[in-house]
């Protein structure tokens, strides 16, 4: 192992003296680049076009990282406005009818924009076919047009909510959303069209983890990431054409006045809500189920241990999916709908904590005796199974009908389902670009802002949320722009703890530019991470993900196949101690036979071809 | 394998889906039109009798009528459709698909077929039930001329739920 590559050496060609792809220095950020003689708006402008019209699934997955953030930095702002607003009992800023638009366009744009396609858009179609070891998703330019269906999407909301808005919650239930004056018409058809955008998706996703696996990648090789995608790529087909058709039905009873569910016209009210939550319900999994599999790679690699009950996390995610379609009702108790089905929707509803507990079990029992590292995206992950955890117990508690009857549309709820979706999906997701940030744009993020910005995050999380399962056992309704008296001081309480949030996940932000221009330049494998993105391609991955096909011959986290000791990277073997102290170096992974690592200098200056026994 | 017409029992199962649409005999699609045109008038023949009270389907009439629907869409698909020939991972894809449709409306059923399920269970006589709502009646028609006099809404509490200020 004396030709290790070091960093290589950056040289300045007098001409082009490679051939593209063999530069000493060359990468998917960089190809194809303009030459040096190159200058002004004619150096800008082919890198625009090039991106623009890029099939390469890493460029696609880094412009739906950018759009999603964009989102979720304006809901956002648009919370903590929400917040504001309710920091005092009466209108302070916003009347009645202002914060019933402004916390509608929260909801609507983190739901419909943001967190349905934030993990699989961005994070997935960057990782996933790197971890399958294959060049591409099945379908490049599906993968283009489904990011440009989606920002059609997005265009078109935005054209709702400058239009007027629209004040009926992001749930459009009627008959209020039937005869209210706001957008409701245009914001419907945005999330029809971006719908669209996950199923072509979710098509490529299921397409490439079929055919575009690399050898030895057995089902059973899996990373877990994947098949949380896959679980999910099979919701987003079957559930998302449901909520396209409920939109296409309000809009032939507004156009049309055929009754469908307006009661005037001989609809039913409760039908909409069958055809919202059959959709709507998986969505929650659509939402949640990613965040899981980047959980159990975070897991796996933090802990320097095999996950866990492998098979039982792959499966437990397939068994969500499935399950998911069979609890929508429990939306529904207090709607009018029969007592037979609240009795069989809450029992299938309690079903759905065997899988997730499952899960929650697994990943702690791969903590147990591992020699966990603190990293931030670790932190992260701790922080996700905390309140990931509160957020599916009290799941549990409102799917039962009794407790639920009291709980309905009350401040329980909103916290309820923001453990589960920011305290769990978001949580996940900053935990995975922590993780995965190296790998995308090969800078180190800055470590000790990481880890101030997960506590104070946390810290901010559980002030602004925990107060509101209070509230809603007090009996403090949502969606309410005032309140009375006796709510004031967790109001209070609960408006200062978003300052706090909203302070940690901007300095999230401000840790991602800062790495953009000052970070360390990343290793190829900083983490000591077992799967392909890892071991057989450089950070940021070349253009066309690897030099080689890899050939697999090992699980996702079998850490001692690839590194030396006890897996913990710090090659002390039994004790290890030296790896589990918070502050250490990374662990630096002995090159695998075959890994870019082993490539000699001369095979990157295209000088010589690349020899190894396992090619 | 588009070169000569057969029927399904000379079919070669080895060249399943691979080129062209497969061909299927003049015999075979006359059938499945008449079992497609039968079907329609049962269809309209079941709808004109419940109509009419000369049977009573109830609960079961608009399963009866989509089982008739479902069973028309499925001999488009395998024939006319030729998914009957083709790979039969296809034919799985379709399969599910429906599967997937019945939850939905079998988990819909059960909310509009069984409202007010709860509320008929009751263990006293109907006409002591008639006689309570007889008394309900009255009971609200004396004491809906009071109730619209009453304001809703108080005037100290408009400032509360910030509604404008009863006139």
């Amino acid at each position: 192992m004396s030709t290790v590559a070091t960093a290589p050496v950056r040289t300045e060609p007098a001409t082009r003296a490679y051939p593209p792809g063999h530069e000493p220095v060359h990468h998917y950020l960089l190809e194809p680049g303009p030459g040096p003689d190159v200058r002004g708006f004619a150096r800008v402008w082919p890198t625009i076009k090039a991106w623009a019209t890029t099939v390469d699934h890493k460029r696609i997955g880094v412009m739906y990282l950018f759009t999603v953030s964009l989102f979720f930095a304006v809901a956002g702002i648009a919370a903590l406005g929400v917040r504001a607003e309710l920091m005092n009992p009466g209108s302070d800023f916003l009347t009645a009818d202002q914060y019933n638009r402004l916390f509608t366009f929260h909801g609507v744009v983190m739901v419909f924009l943001f967190i349905v396609p934030s993990i699989p858009a961005s994070l997935g179609n960057f990782a996933l076919p790197i971890q399958l070891g294959a060049k591409d998703v099945a379908f490049p330019k599906l993968n283009l047009a489904s990011y440009y269906i989606f920002l059609a999407g997005a265009s078109i909301a935005l054209y709702a909510i400058f239009t007027g808005g629209i004040d009926t919650g992001w749930t459009f239930y009627t008959p209020y959303s039937d005869t209210t004056n706001t957008a409701v018409l245009p914001m419907t058809l945005a999330v029809f069209v971006a719908g669209f955008a996950s199923i072509l998706t979710g098509i490529n996703f299921i397409v490439t983890i079929h055919k575009m696996r690399a050898p030895g990648l057995t089902w059973n090789r899996l990373p877990l990431f994947i098949w949380a995608l896959y679980a999910v790529s099979i919701v987003q087909i079957l559930a998302t054409p449901v909520i396209g058709i409920t939109m296409l039905l309000l809009a032939m009873e507004r156009f049309l006045n055929i009754g469908i569910f307006d009661p005037a016209l001989g609809g039913d009210p409760v039908l909409f809500q069958h055809f919202f939550w059959f959709y709507s319900h998986p969505a929650v999994y659509i939402m949640i189920l990613p965040a899981f599999g980047v959980i159990s790679e975070l897991m796996g690699v933090f802990s320097r241990q095999k996950v866990f009950g492998y098979r039982a996390i792959a499966l437990s995610s397939v068994a969500i999916a499935m399950l998911g379609f069979f609890v929508w009702g429990h939306h529904m108790f207090v709607s009018g709908q029969s007592p037979l089905s609240s009795i069989v929707f809450s029992v299938i509803t309690f079903l759905i904590g065997v899988p997730s507990g499952i899960k929650v079990l697994n990943w702690v029992a791969t903590m147990y005796k591992g020699s966990v590292w603190l990293a931030t995206p670790m932190l992260y992950a701790l922080a996700f199974l905390f309140l990931f955890t509160i957020g599916g117990l009290t799941g549990i508690m409102v799917g039962a009908i009794g407790v639920d009857i009291h709980l309905h549309d009350t401040y329980f709820i909103v916290a309820h389902f923001h453990y589960v979706m920011m305290g769990g999906t978001v949580f996940a997701m900053i935990g995975g670009l922590f993780y995965w940030w190296p790998k995308m744009f090969g800078k180190m993020m800055s470590e000790r802002w990481g880890r101030i910005s997960a506590v104070v995050a946390f810290f901010g999380f559980n002030m602004t949320f925990f107060t509101q399962f209070v509230l809603g056992s007090q009996g403090m309704p949502r969606r309410y722009f005032t309140y009375l008296d006796q709510y004031h001081d967790l109001h209070m309480v609960s408006t200062v703890g978003s300052w706090f949030l909203g302070l940690g996940l901007l300095m999230v932000l401000g840790n991602m530019i800062w790495s953009l221009f000052r970070g360390k330049p990343a290793p190829g494998n900083p983490w000591g991470a077992a799967t392909l993105e890892w071991t057989h391609t450089t950070s940021p991955p070349d253009h066309h993900n690897f030099h080689r096909t890899p050939l697999v011959t090992h699980g996702p986290y079998d850490y001692d196949a690839l590194f030396a000791g006890d897996g913990s990277g710090d090659g002390t073997g039994g004790d290890g101690s030296a790896g589990r102290v918070p502050g250490m170096p990374a662990p630096v992974p002995n090159p695998e036979q075959g890994g870019p690592q082993e490539m000699h200098k001369s095979v990157d200056l295209g000088l010589a071809q690349p020899k190894s026994k396992h090619d | 394998m588009a070169d000569h017409p057969h029927d399904t029992s000379a079919h070669d199962p080895a060249d399943h889906g691979h080129h062209g649409h497969h061909i299927l005999s003049s015999g075979i699609l006359l059938k499945v039109f008449g079992a497609l045109i039968f079907l329609t008038i049962l269809t309209v023949v079941l709808g004109l009798m419940e109509r009419s009270g000369t049977i009573h389907l109830g609960a079961l009439s608009v399963p009866v009528a989509l089982g008739i629907a479902g069973v028309k869409a499925t001999l488009v698909a395998m024939f006319f459709m030729a998914l009957k020939y083709d790979n039969k991972v296809n034919a799985l894809a379709f399969s599910l698909s429906l599967v997937f449709l019945a939850v939905f409306f079998i988990f819909t059923f059960l909310d509009t077929g069984f409202r007010d399920t709860f509320d008929e269970r009751s263990a006293t006589a109907i006409d002591e039930v008639e006689m309570q709502e007889l008394q309900l009646q009255q009971r609200t028609q004396e004491l809906q001329p009071a109730f619209e006099a009453q304001p809703l809404v108080l005037p100290g509490d408009t400032a509360l739920i910030g509604a404008p200020p009863a006139p």
